[in-house]
């Protein structure tokens, strides 16, 4: 009786271990983040301003430990996907913020909370106008032991920082166009057998100002008449890096309510009639109090659905069978004439 | 004779087609006399502030011009309607002061337009600038445009002689908290039953590596965001190591091949062998290189998915297959992969 009872003892004892280890193990920290992933704002040399981030643990059981790093980043591709420049070795860039900006090297939040992270940004009265910007990034601690393939988790607030004053401004157009649909491998369509919806365009910024550009599209028909007008050609608000080519996408809006112009699903078909059709881009761009620039674009494309060129490929045929069969009426008729003068 | 009037018709039709293409091409050129060096600084720069406006610009040529029309609207091009921007208001504006070409005063407004005028006369190449206080700034953050026209009439009739536009910007001025900020969700672990409260495992227990089985294991991320650009993840990390031993990492994708050195992932469900899962929920997608079905690659680096707009959660399912070549050792290989979402910008 002893013995099974050992027994159950034993079985219940290891199996109460193997459950701790386990949760132990796959537990120990949470890395579940929420922040606010992106932040602009305009400050003047010499100004120095201090606000929060804030930081939420995801996690309802287990407290978060998180390890912040200001991180200088840049455009990856001609997306607007950020790459973080973390070797060792990274020089700064010319756009850093880093030197500028105080931040905790370690917060705590506690199990389903959230956490107020202060910093602060010192401008030096010296700083040259433009755009600064480097990435606050968010590593959630885990356990040091390197186990096969250990997992971590981090975040990243972008942080861009305006300072206007005399700044170099000058973007150039690489592209555009008329697309089959708006990611950003997008390639520029000239024939479309649907109707187009979407357009893109790629724009280099040479300057020292991460720039928002604004503008339109019109679309005319090919009598030079408007059919169509987009009248915001960066609906999402993306920006350009210093020294990056962005492509910039969009749609012909359904909505033009400001809530609803940035979404995906907010695009409706052009709806042309089959031709050939001009779009004329214009971008605006300037800081606040700089010398307004404007880049102008067109590109051509046909609209010539299947439906359409097939009705007219039959018309086209009757017309020259009618033609032919009209012809050989008419000499018919004349060999007639001459048989019957004869 | 059909046949002859046939070929006549084939060398007609694209002649036409080229001299329709070249006539359209001409007709689509923007015709702009612009003003130039125009600018526009806003006084303030928060939505809805009563501040000042003021334009600056020179005149292309000489000409004779008797007024100026500004005209506030959501779109720059000229020859398409002009819609006000919300909220803004020039109605009550008053022209404060006016330097190079002077001699102006508003000769009528609307809620988005003033037009300036005065007595005809040459204007000259000199930077002109025209200041106008009690203007209701729009009440959206973003771009708005201003049309600046210039006539020969002094009451902005007829055609215009000279036309630009210059934009505005409604930004969000330094630390500003009365907004709902955006909202980035993210998490990386081996099991995510439902959202990031509930995910587990912080590492994947491969055992020892042999070039005679392929080794594999999966974990997750999950990734949820209001932000209008959307995300991208990365994974970050070198390959398997042990040691001086390092495991090749799969530069393209490929299949699985048992006896060569590879390490790498995909985001797909697959069946050589069997693991893994497609993405649930969101918006985003796997980046090409790792959507392909029983082909894995890896660059550490790399992007692994994005969405390029909001996105409500969304959990990726990350296979990971290795292989040690034959020439080496077996052994406990390690590696950390760090999974990093940012905001696209």
């Amino acid at each position: 009786m002893k013995n099974m009872r050992l027994k159950v003892l034993l079985v219940l004892s290891a199996l109460t271990l193997i459950f701790v280890g386990f949760h132990t193990s796959v537990s120990a920290q949470s890395n579940g983040l929420g922040i606010t992933p992106k932040q602009s704002y305009t400050m003047q040399a010499g100004q120095t301003a201090s606000n929060t981030l804030t930081l939420t643990n995801l996690n309802q059981v287990v407290p978060l430990t998180v390890h912040i790093n200001v991180v200088d980043f840049e455009a990856k591709d001609q997306s607007g996907s950020a790459k973080l420049l973390q070797a060792t070795d990274q020089p700064q860039t010319p756009w850093s913020l880093k030197p500028y900006l105080t931040i905790p090297d370690t917060v705590t939040v506690p199990a389903g909370g959230t956490k107020q992270v202060p910093f602060t940004i010192k401008l030096p009265a010296n700083i040259g106008a433009g755009t600064y910007y480097s990435a606050i990034e968010y590593t959630a601690a885990r356990n040091d032991n390197q186990q096969q393939v250990s997992l971590a988790a981090s975040t990243a607030t972008l942080m861009f920082i305006n300072v206007p004053g005399n700044v170099s401004e000058l973007m150039t157009l690489e592209g555009f166009g008329f697309t089959n649909n708006n990611q950003n491998d997008s390639k520029y369509v000239t024939l479309f057998r649907h109707q187009p919806e979407y357009f893109a365009y790629q724009i280099k910024d040479s300057g020292n100002v991460a720039e928002q550009p604004a503008g339109s599209i019109v679309i005319k028909n090919m009598f030079g008449k408007t059919v169509a007008n987009i009248n915001n050609a960066n609906p999402k608000g993306q920006l350009v890096l210093i020294g990056q080519t962005r492509k910039f996408t969009g749609c012909n809006p359904e909505s033009t309510a400001p809530e609803k112009v940035p979404l995906d699903s907010n695009c409706t078909p052009l709806h042309l009639r089959p031709g050939f059709y001009t779009a004329n881009l214009v971008i605006i761009y300037g800081q606040n109090g700089q010398t307004a620039r404007q880049i102008t674009a067109v590109a051509h494309f046909w609209y010539l659905p299947w439906g359409w060129l097939i009705g007219i490929a039959i018309i086209l045929a009757l017309i020259i069978v009618f033609i032919y069969w009209l012809y050989r009426r008419l000499r018919h008729r004349r060999h007639h004439g001459r048989a019957h003068h004869a | 004779m059909l046949s002859g009037h046939l070929s006549k018709l084939k060398i007609l039709l694209p002649v036409t087609v080229t001299v329709v293409c070249i006539v359209m091409s001409g007709s689509s050129a923007l015709a702009f006399t612009n003003l130039i060096q125009r600018s526009l600084t806003i006084g303030t720069s928060l939505a809805s502030a009563n501040t000042t406006h003021t334009f600056s610009f020179r005149f292309p040529i000489t000409e004779n011009v008797g007024s100026i029309m500004f005209q506030y609207c959501d779109d720059p091009i000229d020859n398409v309607p002009c819609n006000n921007p919300a909220g803004s208001d020039v109605s009550g504006a008053v022209l404060d002061s006016q330097s190079g070409e002077t001699g102006f005063a508003i000769v009528s407004q609307s809620q988005n337009q003033i037009i300036l005028g005065r007595t005809p006369g040459i204007v000259g190449s000199q930077l002109n600038t025209y200041q106008f206080s009690n203007v209701i700034n729009p009440s959206n953050q973003g771009p708005f445009f201003v049309r600046i026209s210039a006539y020969a009439t002094s009451d902005g009739s007829g055609s215009w002689l000279s036309f630009s536009s210059v934009a505005g910007s409604i930004n969000q001025q330094i630390f500003i908290n009365s907004e709902v900020p955006d909202i980035l969700y993210f998490c990386a672990a081996v099991i995510i039953p439902t959202d990031c409260s509930d995910a587990s495992g912080d590492f994947i227990e491969l055992g020892t590596l042999t070039n005679s089985a392929t080794k594999y294991g999966t974990s997750q991320f999950l990734v949820g965001s209001n932000a209008v650009n959307g995300y991208t993840v990365s994974a970050n990390g070198p390959t398997m190591t042990s040691g001086t031993d390092q495991i090749s990492a799969i530069n393209s994708p490929d299949t699985s091949h048992l006896g060569t050195g590879q390490f790498g992932m995909n985001l797909r469900a697959n069946l050589t062998p069997l693991l893994g899962a497609d993405p649930s929920g969101g918006t985003g997608s796997p980046m090409p290189d790792y959507d392909i079905t029983n082909k894995y690659t890896y660059h550490d680096g790399d992007v692994l998915a994005s969405s390029n707009t909001r996105s409500t959660f969304e959990i990726y399912t990350v296979s990971y297959i290795v292989n040690v070549s034959s020439s080496q050792p077996a052994g406990v290989y390690n590696t950390t992969i760090t999974y990093l979402c940012t905001a696209a910008f």
